[in-house]
């Protein structure tokens, strides 16, 4: 059943590199309309999934729609309603950097002449470079006028902001709020957290190839999870502490069990202060992330 | 379309330095023969009769003293193995490099299909391959009447046609090998190249090795023998032109379906 309310819809979508895991059963949606985080450290498959998503790699298992289209069967009519800037963006290293945004518009049969000039004003492009004459942040800025100059009713952004200076960072998180307020849809990959938190509306955590989480940014820093500081400890062995910090005369961990076994485990300890809050989503963030320990 | 006139964009420095290559060594090849021609007089028996040698090159069919006869055994060759590397580089590039050279997701993500991206390469390569054919055929007919010589144009129209389709063949296996592979194995499509051509040599020197006239293109696009004839050897071609589409279909089925490299 298509969903057309939907810019993204995964289902159970998996993808396995002969024994190696890429994507294990990952599900989850993205609404028209919304700037969508999709948070993981390196290696933990978002770009596995982003790449089935455009079919540069088939899926194992599971299925996917975007703007409301399968991913297998109308990959020209998706792309055509796309723009997508890889992590490692990289083009003809012979051509100038004007040639390279006019053959991208001239693949999709569109004149983006105007809107390209926008960008290219706006992101302080050079186009009368060469490729080969770019840095790393340059050729991101390019990346991003070949996925913006078409006006996609959605975007896909792998790690858009490494390599871009902290001014270009705000400009292109700018132009995507502009898009966004044009009703385009905004799929965000990264691992920078402070920029999920500041742009997304919700996000998806993925680890190891699992989905670990899916939600709103504000539900996602409300967990069962607490963070908690004691003054007065230097160390705590308790079930449910995770990422325990250690300093002079206090601790503080995450914690994952009740709050009466911690009380319990405390009455007897000669604190000097005790503060329980909600985690920060970096908090959250680490405790997905973080190693069993 | 857009995607073809890219492709030739991009190899047109490629091509113009293989066609100056090849067609300068043709052309100076071509030049230097009334200075042979006058100076090697009684030894064009001599060459005859070298054996094995005469055989592999083709000297014991046409003498070296008539222009058909130096055009077979010296530019032929020249020709043959500078067009057949320059179409197996052709081949071989074409898909991988994009992988290699991390352009892929670039190409993959705009509004080509995996079809399209084939037809398009294809298509270019096909283009090129016919130009640099048409550019040395008119240096062969150009120099030679320079020279003041006459040359049979049958024959070498039949040469050059060959040729090119020779050079199809070896752009359409290493294509075909292009579409497995994630790097440029540039040296795979000069190594086949050469061992290809290296095989029509032996298969011309021993009976033994005959059957090799079936396997190697370069067979049937042979200057000596077509100079002779006047014709092309059919069965050769014709399973040239066979597995010529088969690469080409194996190069389609396989890309389609396969990964593509970040």
């Amino acid at each position: 059943m298509k969903n057309m309310q939907k810019a993204i819809d995964i289902h159970s979508l998996t993808k396995t590199y002969g024994h190696n895991r890429g994507i294990d059963n990952v599900s989850f949606s993205v609404d028209r309309g919304e700037i969508f985080g999709f948070l993981g450290p390196n290696g933990a498959g978002k770009s596995t999934t982003i790449r089935c998503l455009l079919g540069l790699i088939r899926p194992t298992g599971g299925s996917a729609e975007m703007l409301g289209m399968d991913i297998l069967t109308h990959h020209r009519d998706i792309m055509k309603r796309v723009g997508y800037m890889p992590s490692e963006t990289q083009f003809y290293t012979l051509m100038k950097v004007s040639d390279v945004i006019k053959f991208a518009a001239d693949v999709r049969g569109l004149d983006c002449r105007e809107e390209a000039a926008k960008l290219c004003e706006r992101l302080k492009v050079d186009t009368n470079k060469r490729v080969e004459e770019l840095s790393l942040g340059n050729r991101k800025k390019v990346g991003i006028v070949c996925a913006m100059q078409h006006k996609p009713e959605l975007f896909l952004f792998d790690e858009p902001t490494s390599g871009l200076d902290p001014l270009i960072q705000a400009e292109f998180f700018e132009l995507v709020r502009e898009y966004v307020a044009d009703g385009t849809t905004c799929f965000l990959s990264s691992h920078v957290l402070s920029e999920v938190k500041k742009y997304c509306g919700r996000a998806a955590i993925i680890k190891e190839g699992k989905l670990v989480a899916t939600d709103t940014i504000e539900n996602l820093a409300h967990t069962n999870a607490k963070s908690v500081r004691i003054v007065g400890l230097q160390d705590i062995s308790l079930d449910g502490a995770e990422k325990i910090t250690r300093h002079d005369n206090a601790v503080e961990f995450i914690y994952n069990g009740k709050i009466n076994a911690l009380l319990a485990a405390l009455h007897d300890k000669d604190i000097t202060d005790l503060t329980i809050e909600e985690p920060s989503l970096d908090d959250v963030f680490m405790h997905y992330y973080g190693t069993d320990e | 379309m857009t995607l073809y006139r890219h492709e030739l964009k991009m190899n047109r420095l490629s091509f113009v330095v293989w066609f100056l290559g090849v067609a300068s060594m043709c052309a100076f090849c071509i030049f230097l023969f009334p200075m042979i021609d006058e100076s090697m007089g009684d030894l064009s028996d001599a060459f005859a009769s070298m054996g094995s040698f005469s055989a592999a090159f083709g000297m014991d069919q046409l003498p070296i003293t008539t222009l058909e006869g130096f055009f077979g055994t010296e530019i032929g060759t020249i020709y043959a193995l500078g067009g057949g590397m320059y179409a197996a580089l052709l081949g071989i590039g074409a898909l991988s490099k994009e992988e290699s050279a991390h352009t892929a997701e670039f190409l993959h993500t705009l509004t080509l299909s995996r079809c399209g991206i084939l037809t398009g390469k294809l298509t270019a390569i096909v283009t090129l391959l016919a130009a640099f054919g048409l550019l040395h055929y008119g240096v062969f007919v150009g120099a030679s009447a320079l020279i003041g010589e006459s040359i049979d144009m049958k024959s070498l129209t039949l040469f050059t046609l060959a040729q090119s389709l020779c050079q199809l063949e070896l752009a359409a296996v290493c294509f075909a090998l292009s579409a497995l592979s994630k790097r440029s194995g540039l040296g795979v499509g000069l190594g086949m190249a050469l061992v290809l051509y290296v095989l029509d040599l032996v298969s011309r020197i021993t009976d033994k090795a005959q059957f090799l006239q079936y396997i190697t293109p370069f067979s049937y696009a042979n200057a000596t023998d077509i100079f002779v004839s006047q014709g092309i050897e059919v069965i050769p071609a014709c399973i040239g032109g066979g597995v010529t589409l088969l690469a080409l279909a194996a190069a389609y089925f396989i890309y389609t379906k396969r990964d593509i490299a970040a």
